[in-house]
C-alpha cells in the first residue's frame, strides 16, 4: 500500500511531532500507553473491562464502538461500552465467561479478540489499524486542512468530551490561551499574547473568522457538532493568510457506520438544548445528519459596581438562540466526500452595566457551506463554498445593516513520496456585499507550501515556505521546525519562521461614517518572527509497552518558550481630529513561557496537574510601549480528576492576573480565580450507552469581568444526557 | 461615592484649608492639582513677556477623553504634569468638561452619552474622586457641561430628550431638576450669561439617526427663571460647541460633513451680546470646525480642519468681533524642530502664551506651551485623546 508506505516515511516526524504535541488530556485520567496485552485492573473493579483503542501510532482513539459479544455467535447478544475518557471504555458488570471485543472506529479497520473474564476487573488495550483504502480516511484526507502534526509547534487536541462544556470553555484551559466576549455577544480567543484576529479558527479547513472584523466567534460553533478540535500555538505559513499566532482545526461530525447519539442539556439562566445525530453505513457508502439546537436566556444577576451600593441588577440582552444543522455522506465506490453544514445564531449585543444604550442590538450570524472532496491516501482537493450573512440591528438606533460573504475555496496538498516533499495549494475568492450599497468588494488570493522533511536518527528537521498571493498583499514566509527524541522520555523542540494577516474588509473598505473611515491604502500586518523552543518529559515512555499498558501513566511535564514580532500591525487609531481609521503602527511583540504537567497521585488514585502561562505582550509605536489590553501577565489552570465509583469527577481553578482594559493603561482589571466542577457517569441500557454529566461553573459564585463593566455570571449548573448507539 | 460621603470630604477639605485670602487662592490651587510647590502670592499674571522669579505658576485641568482620565498641569517657564492623573472610569466616553471654584473649590463635570451610560460625573478634583449622576429621563445623551458657580450647578443639555438639566455640584448626586423641556433637536451646549440661560441647538435629526441638518443652527434663550425669551437662529449649520469669552457668547458651528464624511470646510463663529442679544456673523473658518476655548487672554481659541489630518489654529477677538489670527494666518504652533503642530484643542494663559493639545489614541499625546506667536517653548506628555483644556490658574 503507497499510502502506508508513506506513512512508515513520515512515522519519525510524526513521532517527534507528536511529542511536541501536547500529551495532556484535560480529562487527567487519559493518560495511557500503546501495550497490545491485557492486564488485570483492580481499579477496574469486579467483572468490569476497561478497554482503550489506540492507533498503531498510538494515538487514543475516540468516537469508537466498542463492543462485548459473547462467545456463542448464534446469539449475537452485544454489550456497548461506555465511553469514559478519551479512547477509554468501560463495561457495565459482566458475567465470567469468554467474549469477544470488536473495536469499530472511522478510519481504521475493525479490530476483534478474544477476552476471559474470571471475576476479575480487567484494561485491555486495542491496537486499530488504519483503513488501507476506504471511505473514512477519504473523509479524514478531505476534512483536515492539513493531515497529520504540526512540526515544531505545540499542539493540544482539545478533548471534546467529558460533559456539556463550550468550545470556548475547553479552550480556556489551554496554555497560552485567553478567552473572552466579544463586544457583539460572542467569544473569541486569543494565543500567546495575540489580539483575537491572531487566531485562525478553521472549521473542516474553511475560516470561521469573521470577514469584516478578523477574528472568530468561538460560540458559533457547538462542540456537539464537531468530532475533532486541534490547537496549534505559533503562527504557522502553511495556512497563509491569519494563522499569526495560533491555529484552531475544528473537524465536523463525521459518518461512523450505524450509530446514533442523542443529547439534551438543561442549564443555569434558561439554557436549554438538544442535539441528535445518526449515521448509516453499507456497501453503498455512508451518510449521516445532526442537529443541534440551543438557547440561553443569560438573565443573571450581578452587582452593579457604577452604583453606590452596588444593587444587585440583571444582565439584559443577552440571550442567544442557535440551529445548527449538517449532513456529510461518502458514497464506497468512489473516494469523494461531501458535507453541508448550516450554522444560524441570534443573540442580543448586550453593552457594558451601566448603560442601556444597547438594550435592544441584535446581531445575527448566519452560513452556509457546503463542501466536495476528493481524498486519497497521498493526497486531497476540495472545493467549498460558503454564503454568510451577518445582521445587525439596533431599533432604538433606527439601525440596520446586513454583510454577506461569498467565498469559493479550492484546496488541494499532497505529498511525493520519491522527494518527500509535502505540497499543499489554495485559491481563494472572496466577496463582500452590503445592504443598500452598491459595492461588493472581492479579494482573491491563492498560496502555495512546500516542505521537506529530513530524518536522521533521532533528529528530524522540516523546513517549509509558503507563498500567498492576494490583490490586497502578498508574502513568502519561511519556517523551519526541528525536533528530537533524546531519550524515550525526553522530546526537544523548536521552530522559527514568519506569518502574516490580510486586513479584514472592514479595515479596508468599511463604509464612512462619523469618525470612522476605512483605509483602502492598508498592508498586511507580518509576523517577521515567530519562535518557539519546546522540551517536554515523559516519565511514562517507552515503559507502556511492557507494563502492561498501565492505564495510569506517571509524571508529564512541558515547557515552551515562545517570542513573537509583528510588524505593521493593524490597529484602529484616531487623526489629530479623532478620525478612527485602521493604520499600521510600528510593531507587537509578545514572549513567555508556557508549562504543563501532568501527574498521578499514587498508584491507583486520581490524576492531578495544571498549565501556567507567563508572558509580555506589548503594543509599541515609536518610543511608546502600552501593554496589550486584557492580556495577562501570568494565567493558570490547576485541576484533580479521576473515577470514584465509576464516577468521573473533575474539579479545576481556573487563575488569571490583572488585565489593563486599555492601550492607555489607566486601570487594571482585578486578578481573580475562579473553579469549576465536573463529573459524569455512564450506563449501558441493552445495546445503548448513557453518560449523564454534570458542570458546575464558577462554583464560589465569584464576581469577576472577562472585559470591563461586562459582568461575568456567578455560580451556574449544567445538567446533560446522552445517549448512544 | 455617596452624596453624603463626598459632602463630608468636601467639607473636610474646606475645613483644612485656613489662613489668608492669598494662601486661600493660590494654595488651593497648588492643593487642587497636586502641586508640589506653593508659590508666590501674585495674582496678577498679566505679563505678556512671560512669568517673572516669584510669579506663580499657572494651572490648567486637560481632559484625555481616550485615556478617560482628567490630569492637573502647571505652567510656569515650563509646562509639566501635577499629581496622579484623576480615573474617569470604564464607561467614560465624553469629550468635554467644564470647571469651576477655583478659588473656595475645584469642581470638574463631565458627561457620558448614552452609549457610556448617560451620566454627568462631578470630579472632586482635590480628592481625585467623583460622583456619578443620572438624569430623570430614561435616554439623555448629555451635552457638553457648563458650570455655574453662583447657583453651585452645572447645565447640561439632553442630545436625545431635547431638556435642559440643572445639577448640582455642591451637593453631587442630587438628581438633576429638569430646567425646561422640548427644546431644539439637539442640544451640544448650555451656557448661562446675564441671568440667562442660551441652549447651543445643533438643530440636526436625530431620530432618523442621519444626523444631517434639519436648518441652520439655533440658540434658544430662557431667563434663568425658566421663561423663554427667544430664539436666535445662527448664520451656520451644526453648532457643536460655544464659550463664554470677554462676556460674549462666541457659538461654533462646525459645518457639514459631505457624503463620505469629508469635511465641506463651511463652518463659522457666530457672536451674541448675551445682553442685547445682539448677533453677530457668521466669521467663516474656511474649514470645519473642531474644538473652541476660550483663553485667559480674552481671546477664543478655534481648532479648524480641511482634511481631518491637520488643524489649525485661529484666534478670535469676541470684543471686535473678528480674528485676530485668521483662517488666511492662523498661528504658527510649532513643535521644538519647527513643524508644524495640529492642536485638537489650544488656549492661552493670561499672558497670552499658548498651550495646546495634541490627539493621539494609539499612545499619549502631548502639551505644548507656546509662544504667543505659536513658537515652541516647552512640551510634556499628555494623555490619550486629549479633546478639553481649561485654565483653572491664569
Amino acid at each position: 500500500m503507497r499510502g502506508r508506505e508513506v506513512r512508515r516515511d513520515r512515522t519519525l516526524a510524526m513521532v517527534l511531532s507528536l511529542a511536541a504535541s501536547v500529551p495532556f488530556p484535560a480529562t487527567s485520567h487519559a493518560q495511557e500507553g500503546p501495550a497490545l496485552r491485557g492486564e488485570v485492573d483492580e481499579g477496574a473493579g469486579p467483572h468490569r473491562l476497561t478497554v482503550l483503542v489506540r492507533s498503531e501510532s498510538g494515538e487514543l482513539v475516540r468516537g469508537a464502538i466498542v463492543r462485548l459479544m459473547t462467545a456463542d455467535r448464534a446469539s449475537v447478544s452485544a454489550s456497548v461500552l461506555v465511553e469514559v475518557g478519551e479512547g477509554r471504555y468501560e463495561s457495565d458488570e459482566v458475567e465470567d465467561g469468554r467474549y469477544e471485543l470488536v473495536a469499530e472506529a472511522l478510519g481504521y479497520e475493525t479490530a476483534r479478540r478474544p477476552v476471559e473474564l474470571d471475576g476479575s476487573g480487567i484494561s485491555i488495550t486495542m491496537t486499530v489499524g488504519v483503513q488501507p483504502v476506504a471511505v473514512a480516511d477519504v473523509i479524514a484526507a478531505v476534512i483536515r486542512p492539513d493531515a497529520g502534526a504540526m512540526p515544531g509547534h505545540a499542539t493540544s487536541h482539545i478533548p471534546l468530551d467529558g460533559g456539556p462544556r463550550t468550545l470556548a470553555d475547553r479552550l480556556a484551559e489551554e496554555p497560552g490561551v485567553q478567552v473572552r466576549p466579544s463586544v457583539g455577544g460572542g467569544q473569541v480567543g486569543t494565543v500567546r499574547g495575540s489580539r483575537p484576529e491572531g487566531l485562525l479558527v478553521l472549521l473542516d479547513g474553511l475560516p470561521v473568522n469573521d470577514p469584516l472584523g478578523g477574528s472568530a466567534d468561538l460560540s458559533r460553533i457547538p462542540v456537539a457538532t464537531l468530532s475533532a478540535a486541534t490547537l496549534v500555538r505559533g503562527a504557522s505559513p502553511r495556512f497563509g493568510s491569519g494563522a499569526i499566532a495560533g491555529v484552531l482545526l475544528l473537524e465536523s461530525r463525521r459518518p461512523g457506520g450505524m450509530s446514533a447519539a442523542g443529547g439534551l442539556e438543561v442549564g443555569s439562566f434558561g439554557r436549554l438544548a438538544a442535539d441528535g445525530y445518526a449515521s448509516v453505513g453499507g456497501e453503498l457508502g455512508t451518510l449521516a445528519a445532526g442537529f443541534r439546537m440551543e438557547g440561553i436566556e443569560n438573565d443573571y444577576e450581578y452587582p452593579n459596581r457604577l452604583l453606590s451600593g452596588n444593587p444587585v441588577e440583571i444582565r439584559e440582552n443577552a440571550d442567544a438562540e442557535g440551529l445548527h444543522l449538517w449532513l456529510s455522506g461518502a458514497p464506497a465506490a468512489l473516494p469523494v466526500f461531501a458535507q453541508l453544514r448550516y450554522d444560524d445564531v441570534e443573540r442580543g449585543a448586550p453593552g457594558r452595566m451601566g448603560t442601556q444604550a444597547l438594550d435592544e442590538a441584535r446581531y445575527t450570524d448566519r452560513s452556509l457551506q457546503a463542501l466536495l472532496g476528493y481524498g486519497s491516501s497521498t493526497g486531497r482537493v476540495t472545493g467549498t463554498m460558503v454564503r454568510r450573512d451577518i445582521l445587525y440591528r439596533d431599533p432604538r438606533r433606527s439601525e440596520e445593516s446586513t454583510q454577506s460573504l461569498t467565498s469559493l475555496r479550492l484546496a488541494g496538498s499532497g505529498w511525493l513520496p520519491g522527494l518527500g516533499l509535502e505540497l499543499s495549494s489554495y485559491l481563494a475568492r472572496e466577496a463582500v456585499s452590503e445592504a443598500g450599497t452598491a459595492d461588493r468588494p472581492v479579494r482573491w488570493s491563492g498560496g502555495v507550501w512546500l516542505g521537506r522533511t529530513f530524518e536522521t536518527g533521532r533528529l528530524s528537521v522540516q523546513p517549509g515556505v509558503a507563498t500567498d498571493l492576494s490583490n490586497d498583499g502578498s508574502a513568502v514566509n519561511p519556517e523551519i521546525a526541528l525536533a528530537a527524541q533524546l531519550g524515550p522520555a525526553w522530546t526537544l523542540w523548536g521552530r522559527a519562521g514568519s506569518a502574516y494577516r490580510l486586513p479584514s474588509f472592514a479595515d479596508l473598505y468599511a463604509a464612512s461614517a462619523r469618525s470612522i473611515q476605512a483605509n483602502p491604502n492598508l498592508g498586511p500586518e507580518r509576523v517577521v518572527i515567530d519562535a518557539e523552543a519546546g522540551v517536554s518529559w515523559t516519565s511514562s515512555a517507552g515503559t507502556d509497552a511492557d507494563d502492561g499498558g498501565s492505564a495510569r501513566g506517571g509524571l508529564d511535564v512541558q515547557a515552551v518558550a515562545f517570542f513573537r514580532r509583528t510588524n505593521d500591525p493593524i490597529v484602529w487609531v484616531a487623526s489629530a481630529v479623532a478620525l478612527w481609521s485602521p493604520r499600521n503602527l510600528d510593531r507587537l511583540t509578545a514572549a513567555g513561557l508556557e508549562i504543563r504537567g501532568d501527574v498521578p497521585l499514587g498508584d491507583r488514585g486520581p490524576r492531578a496537574g495544571g498549565s501556567f502561562t507567563f508572558q509580555r505582550s506589548r503594543l509599541g509605536f515609536g518610543d511608546n510601549r502600552n501593554p496589550m489590553p486584557y492580556q495577562p501577565d501570568f494565567a493558570g489552570d490547576i485541576y484533580i480528576g479521576g473515577v470514584v465509583a465509576r464516577i468521573w469527577l473533575r474539579g479545576a481553578v481556573r487563575i488569571e492576573g490583572s488585565r489593563t482594559t486599555t492601550l492607555a493603561g489607566v486601570r487594571r482589571l482585578p486578578a481573580y480565580a475562579v473553579a469549576r466542577f465536573d463529573a459524569s457517569r455512564g450506563f449501558r441500557i441493552g445495546a445503548l450507552a448513557l453518560e449523564a454529566a454534570l458542570a458546575i461553573d464558577n462554583l464560589f459564585a465569584v464576581r469577576y469581568e472577562l472585559i470591563e463593566l461586562y459582568p461575568e455570571p456567578g455560580r451556574s449548573l449544567l445538567f446533560r444526557l446522552e445517549l448512544r448507539r | 461615592m455617596s452624596p453624603a460621603a463626598a459632602t463630608r470630604q468636601r467639607e473636610d477639605m474646606r475645613s483644612s484649608r485656613h489662613g489668608s485670602p492669598c494662601f486661600r487662592g493660590v494654595g488651593f490651587v497648588s492643593i487642587a492639582l497636586g502641586l508640589a510647590t506653593l508659590v508666590g502670592c501674585s495674582t496678577d499674571g498679566g505679563d505678556p513677556t512671560g512669568p517673572g522669579p516669584g510669579d506663580p505658576p499657572a494651572a490648567l485641568l486637560a481632559l484625555h477623553s481616550v485615556g478617560q482620565t482628567m490630569q492637573g498641569y502647571e505652567v510656569s517657564g515650563e509646562i509639566s504634569p501635577s499629581g496622579a492623573a484623576i480615573d474617569l472610569g470604564g464607561l467614560f466616553d465624553g469629550d468635554a468638561m467644564a470647571v469651576g471654584g477655583v478659588v473656595t473649590d475645584l469642581t470638574a463635570v463631565v458627561t457620558e452619552s448614552d452609549f457610556g451610560g448617560d451620566r454627568a460625573l462631578v470630579v472632586d478634583v482635590p480628592s481625585r474622586s467623583s460622583v456619578a449622576v443620572t438624569f430623570p429621563d430614561e435616554t439623555v445623551n448629555p451635552s457638553k457641561p457648563f458650570v455655574v458657580e453662583s447657583r453651585g450647578s452645572a447645565f447640561v443639555g439632553g442630545r436625545a430628550s431635547n431638556s435642559v438639566y440643572e445639577l448640582s455640584i455642591t451637593v453631587p448626586g442630587t438628581p438633576p431638576a429638569v430646567f425646561a423641556r422640548d427644546v431644539g433637536e439637539f442640544i451640544e451646549k448650555v451656557v448661562v450669561a446675564n441671568d440667562r440661560v442660551f441652549v447651543i441647538d445643533s438643530n440636526i435629526d436625530d431620530v432618523d439617526f442621519t444626523f444631517e441638518p434639519l436648518g441652520n443652527s439655533r440658540v434658544v434663550v430662557f431667563e434663568t427663571s425658566g421663561e423663554l425669551v427667544r430664539e436666535i437662529e445662527l448664520p451656520g449649520l451644526q453648532a457643536t460647541n460655544a464659550v463664554l469669552s470677554a462676556g460674549r457668547l462666541v457659538v461654533l458651528n462646525a459645518g457639514t460633513l459631505g457624503p463620505a464624511f469629508e469635511p465641506e470646510g463651511n463652518g463659522s463663529l457666530a457672536v451674541i451680546d448675551p445682553a442685547s442679544l445682539q448677533l453677530s456673523g457668521p466669521f467663516p473658518l474656511e474649514g470645519n470646525g473642531v474644538s473652541i476655548e476660550e483663553g485667559a487672554d480674552g481671546r477664543v481659541y478655534v481648532a479648524v480642519t480641511s482634511d481631518f489630518v491637520s488643524i489649525r489654529t485661529l484666534r478670535f477677538d469676541p470684543t471686535g468681533p473678528g480674528f485676530v489670527d485668521g483662517p488666511q494666518n492662523p498661528i504658527q504652533t510649532r513643535d521644538s524642530d519647527g513643524a508644524p503642530l495640529s492642536c485638537w484643542a489650544a488656549t492661552a494663559l493670561s499672558d497670552g502664551r499658548l498651550v495646546c493639545a495634541t490627539f493621539r489614541s494609539e499612545q499619549a499625546g502631548e502639551l505644548f506651551l507656546l509662544g504667543t506667536d505659536g513658537g515652541f517653548i516647552d512640551s510634556t506628555p499628555g494623555g490619550f485623546g486629549t479633546t478639553d483644556l481649561e485654565i483653572v490658574a491664569p
